[in-house]
């Protein structure tokens, strides 16, 4: 009988191709597999608030904060409360009994070291950018931590959410930091065949184990990550058995999967219109372009499901204005481009809609239906594009001064709210300073300088006044906000977050 | 005379490798700033004049070229700048599951091909021979993304015969070698059919009938060998699609190959991954043809005295086809004639590129 058995696993092994990426395992509690989109970059700590990173990042390392996934509320993690003392100083009070995977102690001592070697300006790990003003942590007493802002920084806590601490061993071995990640979360990391699989397994030594505020548990013993760039592969997966879990299918897909989960997202697709360029920075053709969109069409014909928006960030968000998505009229688009043409705005320039490639599931439809729209209104020179990633991010990025005038772009991108503040959308997307700004506005200028210094209620109709505004202008086309997919297998149990991080301590699995 | 040609190929090898090599360095330095590409976004205008001066990028060109130069003589690329480690190495880890995919489709492709294309040519224009000539035609048209896609549904998610993905043992390459040996396939038994049946003509076939040799002796002995020339052409020709990397279907497998990677770094900008990558497939290709010259060497030792005689450029296809045309005038009962063929061959099949 048992050989039998053996024979017959024997046989199924090697149908189904070995065990490399089995989900069930029978000895020493539940495997999983997930199938990610692509492989993470690198596994130094600070990778953790990527799209690439976080998925397995995530559980190996801990931030001071994290968020409860019903409400959306900042809740402790490695701190147990916080206070802000005075305009630029917060204090933490950490939790104790904590250790990194390597045995190292965590206290006040070990985590300044860290968040100042990830937040250094000098390592300028790409993560810097969800950052504001510098920030330089130091310890208090054993368990106290003191994190102090160049200028006042309200929404500190906020941006902490994203930072995980390291061990500090790691700080001065660079190598080491790359590529093998130490921190104190539920799962430590075990192994890394680049282009293959991570492996991360149950760290027994887990605070959370016996806490009742870890918001968690370790019912999954081992978490096997593999890459699938294919999204029709990466659902096949889930059918033949290979994976528990594949985030970012397409809606049709999900819907075959065994299990499908949906969620919205923190991410916005918006149309970029480049203001210096003179045809561009006419109101009525920015109002126009706006209203010539089918934004239901994009999001749910093209982008694969989704709610439309009026405002680049959604309802979790502080300074969410609750703003109607502007409507399909492609009428009053026609006025609108007719009246700027007759005061003698050429719109027959050239105005090129461009994607990056690859980013947004099916962005070359996406920009073709929305050129030929451009053209429907009268705006004949609208011609379509995509671009690979650099070659795009490099003219993305070059800020309001360096756009060239003769660039016409209505660039569809898609942007992420993570740190749920409106602010932070608005330095990267309206002000004159901002990274990915196509747009200089002096009276926005004034309203965003006042809103970044407070907090609270006061914080929150500050910056939903900057939406209203916005709105009116329209240097940015909000077009809605696309559903996040993960199909599952049945034996899974888990809830996708709207932040999008996927936690194997919010994951149970039945046999 | 044969120590002579192997060493005038190896000769050449190292030049054709430098001289990719000096290329590819003076192109990817021409359309990037290093330190730009390394920094993110973010970074301070004094952080990147600092990294510009650490990288060495302030010094003149020559100079920096000097630095590159003396670390890839030390097998040095540079640490790549999207996963931040030694570029080498991120390379050569991927050198074996290119390697085991590129052999797994040949192993299956080669043999399958010579057989299809003996049997066709044994009755030219037969019922089996159209219908053989069909499928290899079919072969060779096939989009090897979609008949990939198609494998994994089918066979990976449908009837769970194989794993859809991923690299393991041996199952898993057989889906994506099956996807890639189609056009390979096609393509050789085409080149192999005409070359049997130009050579199945000649008048030494006829004398060696009249002799009264069995026909699976002329086959084996005589035909064969001599029709190899144009067949290993083209197949080298494959080897080398192969080691550059099939990049849509080791995509679509998750197959961890060097094609993936190479292009990976390309759209990153990873510059020391990029030449790293340049560096190993040209290794492998220079490798490859050399292996395909001494092919030819063995097929027709003649080979290596009309070599010497005529000194031509070593590395075009060109050349090689030429090379085989060469020995067609000399006179002997196993002349070689198959050049016309080798041409017309590819002629047919290159198209489907």
């Amino acid at each position: 009988m048992v050989a039998g058995l053996a024979a017959s696993a024997l046989v199924l092994g090697a149908c189904s191709g070995g065990d490399a990426d089995e989900p069930a395992g029978e000895a020493g509690g539940a495997e999983v597999t997930i199938a990610l989109p692509e492989e993470p970059r690198t596994l130094a700590s600070w990778n953790a608030y990527s799209n690439d990173g976080h998925p397995v990042l995530r559980n190996v390392t801990e931030a001071l904060l994290n968020r409860d996934p019903d409400s959306n509320e900042l809740v402790p993690e490695l701190a147990l409360e916080w206070e802000q003392i005075d305009d630029t100083n917060w204090q933490f009070t950490l939790r104790e009994g904590v250790t990194f995977h390597d045995g190292t102690p965590f206290n006040a001592e070990a985590a300044a070291t860290s968040l100042n070697f990830v937040l250094d300006p000098e390592n300028a790990f790409p993560m810097r950018t969800f950052l504001g003003p510098d920030v330089t942590a130091s310890a208090v007493d054993e368990y106290t931590l003191n994190v102090e802002t160049a200028s006042p920084d309200p929404i500190l806590p906020t941006r902490l959410y994203f930072v995980t601490i390291p061990s500090p061993e790691q700080v001065d071995d660079s190598d080491a930091y790359e590529t093998n990640p130490i921190g104190t979360g539920p799962y430590a990391f075990e192994s890394w065949n680049r282009g293959q699989n991570i492996v991360l397994t149950a760290n027994e030594e887990w605070w959370g184990a016996d806490s009742d505020d870890a918001m968690g548990e370790q019912d999954i013993a081992q978490a096997t990550y593999v890459f699938r760039p294919e999204t029709e592969v990466r659902a096949g997966m889930l059918s033949s058995n290979e994976a528990d879990l594949a985030p970012r299918i397409t809606s049709e897909q999900c819907d075959a999967a065994p299990v499908c989960e949906s969620t919205p997202t923190v991410e916005t697709v918006v149309l970029r219109l480049d203001t210096p360029n003179p045809v561009l920075a006419d109101q009525r053709v920015r109002e126009a372009i706006a209203l010539a969109i089918d934004k239901d069409q994009i999001m749910n014909d093209i982008l694969g499901g989704g709610e439309t928006v009026g405002q680049i960030v959604g309802p979790g968000a502080v300074g969410y204005a609750d703003l109607e998505p502007y409507p399909y009229d492609p009428d009053r688009a026609a006025e609108l481009v007719a009246e700027a043409e007759a005061d003698g705005v050429d719109v027959t320039a050239p105005i090129t809609v461009i994607a990056r490639e690859g980013f947004i599931l099916r962005a070359s439809e996406a920009v073709q239906v929305i050129s030929a729209e451009l053209q429907e209104i009268g705006l004949t020179g609208a011609t379509s594009e995509t671009q690979e990633t650099a070659a795009f991010e490099e003219q993305w990025t070059i800020g309001y001064d360096n756009i060239p005038e003769d660039r016409a772009w209505a660039g569809l991108q898609q942007h992420g709210q993570e740190l749920m503040d409106y602010a932070g959308s608005i330095g990267g997307y309206y002000s004159c300073d901002g990274q990915t700004s196509a747009y200089c506005d002096p009276t926005l200028e004034d309203m965003y300088a006042e809103a970044v210094t407070t907090s609270d209620d006061e914080r929150q109709e500050a910056l939903a006044a900057i939406a209203e505004y916005v709105y009116e202008e329209v240097p940015v086309v909000p077009i809605g906000q696309p559903n996040f997919n993960f199909g599952m297998t049945e034996r899974v149990d888990w809830t996708p977050r709207m932040d999008g991080f996927i936690l194997l301590k919010e994951m149970t699995v039945t046999e | 005379m044969v120590l002579r040609y192997v060493g005038k190929r190896l000769l050449h090898a190292v030049l054709v490798l430098a001289s990719v090599l000096v290329a590819v360095w003076f192109v990817v330095n021409a359309i990037g700033d290093p330190a730009r590409l390394i920094l993110p976004p973010s970074a301070s205008q004094q952080l990147y004049l600092d990294t510009r001066e650490s990288m060495g990028l302030n010094d003149p060109i020559l100079v920096q070229f000097w630095r590159s130069l003396s670390g890839w003589l030390t097998g040095d690329f540079g640490v790549s700048v999207w996963q931040n480690v030694p570029a080498l190495p991120l390379v050569l880890e991927r050198l074996p599951a290119t390697l085991l995919l590129t052999a797994v489709t040949l192993g299956v492709a080669v043999p399958l091909a010579l057989a299809l294309g003996v049997v066709s040519a044994l009755r030219p224009e037969g019922p089996l021979d159209r219908t053989l000539t069909t499928i290899s035609l079919a072969g060779v048209s096939i989009a090897d993304f979609w008949l990939g896609l198609m494998l994994i549904l089918v066979v990976g998610v449908q009837f769970q015969l194989l794993p859809t993905s991923g690299y393991g043992g041996l199952e898993y390459a057989v889906l994506p070698a099956a996807a890639l040996a189609l056009r390979p396939l096609g393509r050789l038994a085409q080149v192999s059919r005409s070359a049997m049946v130009e050579e199945m003509q000649k008048p030494y076939i006829t004398t060696l009938r009249a002799q009264g040799m069995p026909e699976h002796t002329i086959v084996r002995k005589h035909a064969l060998k001599n029709s190899l020339i144009p067949i290993i052409t083209v197949g080298g020709d494959e080897i080398a699609t192969f080691l550059n990397g099939a990049v849509v279907i080791e995509t679509i497998f998750a197959w961890p190959g060097v094609g993936g990677l190479f292009i990976q770094a390309i759209e990153r900008r990873d510059l020391p991954l990029v030449t790293a990558c340049v560096f190993v497939i040209a290794s492998m290709i220079i490798v490859v043809n050399l292996l395909i010259d001494l092919t030819y060497l063995w097929i027709d030792p003649r080979t290596a005295l009309t070599e010497t005689r005529r000194r031509r450029a070593p590395w075009s296809r060109s050349s090689r086809k030429d090379r085989s045309a060469s020995t067609t005038s000399q006179p002997g009962p196993e002349s070689s004639g198959s050049t016309p063929m080798a041409a017309a061959g590819r002629d047919s099949t290159g198209g489907a590129r």
